[in-house]
């Protein structure tokens, strides 16, 4: 009874070092995959799921109903169908840890979702959900037209071309996003946060220790919120922008190419002002920083 | 797919101010969409409305004096509160010792994986984070820091009075800290001293801010402003926790 197991597993195995093998993962299945050159049928519908992943990941989107996986010979995954999710995970053996360094092709419609260890991952070109959980390594996502989430303990963030909003979290490194459009919300613990030509009704940002840069449009009714700790802010905007401000620092300086007529003022360093119909809300916070707010173009 | 699918900590963080009327237009429409679809959080919703009707029932209760020296032994990494309202996990189980793969949590009843464990807890905490903003704040208990105020010109010493965080977050944050003592040993030590690394980066600024509101204790934007770090570091152990379970 004991060899059973060892019997069925053995079976499952299928690929070798230069096959191209289509698995079939049409139902609920686990299929162990010895990867070099490995492509998978996928419906419409369906997501991937890369777990516990470890070494560098490059996944792009491409107009194809397959997923393609050309990983570095030396390394395994398993891949397993669980409802309309195909999961892939790094198959240890031995007990030993390998990296997983593989390029990967999905349907561009597809939503993907990474969790990995020490991984350096990189996405691009997708219309589906993109989400990166990583304990250390840098993501960078480049034109996705779907929500992107990017979390890492340690390791910088890049995202560029989003188009269904941000949600980017490094502890301890740097986030910069690039031409997002969408709500916004960014978080470093350590580490800067600069977002260049940003069009959203809704952005966030938060650094403990480090420096926000925002530069984008101001919606009418929209809610902007910038808090730093130890750091500056610096907020670009158009000088058409219809905003109220609420400023407050404990230890800074403010400069302004607005002009500021204070609608109200709280004692200490903080006060309200408005340009145009202050339609939108922006709140700046800086413990110890200057504030600087810039008109773009100018 | 939402934004996060594995977890609806992105909602239930809004569901507090969602009750009070206090959440920003925009995100309490996005919440109601999610809500009208999500029953988990519409049943996080429901029992907060019962935990608050509950809480507004109940008297004033004066917060033990030792709270907030309970939290800062369990932050450097002492023995942790014996308090019985706090999450009950075992600690000390470190490589050195034997590791054990199964915890009980509690005599002759379930047991559980470590990650398992983990998981339980993060939950539990996800929505007892969402019952704090309705007890706090509570301001008392003394505290030991020793830092200087951003321009040097201030040192403060030890023993003078702070300000601590309100007690049902010291309390959730004291049941993190477990979490997290417990999973050191799930974690890679590199991850372990980036995670205090960032901790420490978070407990100064809450040190700042304390020496900045002794010295302007009327400020609002400073009171404000420590209650931010501290939900801060809340965020932070909470994605620390997160980090732990699924990368165990």
């Amino acid at each position: 009874m004991r060899l059973l197991p060892f019997f069925l597993a053995s079976t499952l195995w299928v690929g070798g070092a230069a096959d191209r093998s289509v698995p079939d993962v049409s139902m609920d299945s686990t299929i162990a995959v010895a990867v070099v050159d490995t492509i998978i049928d996928v419906r419409p519908g369906d997501r991937v799921e890369f777990e516990g992943m470890s070494g560098d990941l490059i996944i792009r989107g491409w107009n194809d109903d397959r997923i393609s996986i050309d990983g570095d010979g030396e390394s395994d995954v398993r891949v397993r169908r669980r409802g309309s999710a195909i999961q892939v995970s790094r198959e240890g053996r031995g007990g030993r840890s390998r990296n997983f360094d593989a390029e990967i092709r999905v349907p561009k419609w597809m939503d993907v979702e990474v969790r990995g260890r020490s991984l350096d991952v990189w996405v691009e070109d997708l219309d589906g959900d993109v989400s990166v959980r990583n304990v250390s390594g840098d993501i960078s996502i480049d034109q996705s037209r779907g929500a992107v989430e990017a979390r890492t303990v340690e390791g910088e963030i890049e995202i560029k071309g989003a188009r269904g909003g941000v949600s980017a979290s490094s502890q301890s490194d740097d986030v910069l996003l690039i031409d997002v459009h969408g709500r916004v919300e960014a978080h470093s613990g350590s580490g800067d946060l600069t977002m260049v030509d940003i069009v959203s009704n809704s952005v966030q940002a938060e650094t403990q220790d480090g420096d926000v840069t925002f530069s984008g449009t101001i919606a009418d009714g929209g809610a902007y919120r910038f808090f730093v700790h130890d750091g500056d802010a610096t907020i670009e905007i158009p000088g058409s922008a219809n905003a109220r401000f609420s400023v407050s620092t404990f230890d800074g300086e403010f400069h302004s190419d607005f002009p500021v007529r204070l609608d109200r003022f709280t004692g200490g360093r903080a006060f309200d002002f408005s340009i145009g119909s202050a339609s939108a809300q922006v709140e700046i916070q800086v413990f110890d920083g200057e504030i600087r707010l810039l008109e773009r173009d100018r | 797919m939402n934004w996060m699918n594995e977890d609806h900590t992105r909602w239930t963080d809004h569901l507090s101010d969602y009750i009070d009327g206090s959440v920003d237009p925009t995100v309490a429409a996005e919440l109601e969409d999610h809500l009208a679809q999500c029953g988990a959080c519409r049943g996080v919703l429901e029992e907060l409305r019962r935990v608050v009707a509950l809480a507004d029932a109940l008297p004033e209760v004066e917060p033990a004096d030792d709270l907030w020296s309970g939290i800062e032994a369990t932050i450097l990494g002492s023995t942790p509160s014996a308090d019985p309202k706090v999450i009950a996990l075992p600690v000390g189980a470190g490589p050195g010792r034997g590791r054990s793969d199964e915890v009980a949590a509690s005599r002759d009843t379930v047991r559980l994986t470590r990650p398992q464990l983990i998981a339980a807890s993060v939950a539990l905490i996800a929505v007892s984070s969402v019952v704090t903003a309705q007890v706090g704040p509570t301001w008392g208990a003394p505290s030991e820091v020793s830092s200087e105020v951003p321009d040097g010109a201030v040192t403060m010493v030890a023993n003078e009075p702070v300000v601590p965080p309100p007690p049902a977050i010291a309390q959730e944050l004291a049941a993190l800290e477990e979490v997290m003592n417990e999973a050191r040993t799930l974690l890679d030590p590199n991850t372990v001293r980036v995670i205090e690394r960032n901790l420490a980066v978070i407990e100064q600024a809450i040190a700042d801010s304390q020496n900045a509101l002794r010295l302007d204790p009327g400020n609002e934007y400073l009171a404000e402003h420590l209650t931010r770090v501290y939900q801060r570091k809340l965020t932070y152990l909470r994605d620390a926790a997160n980090v732990a379970e699924w990368s165990s």
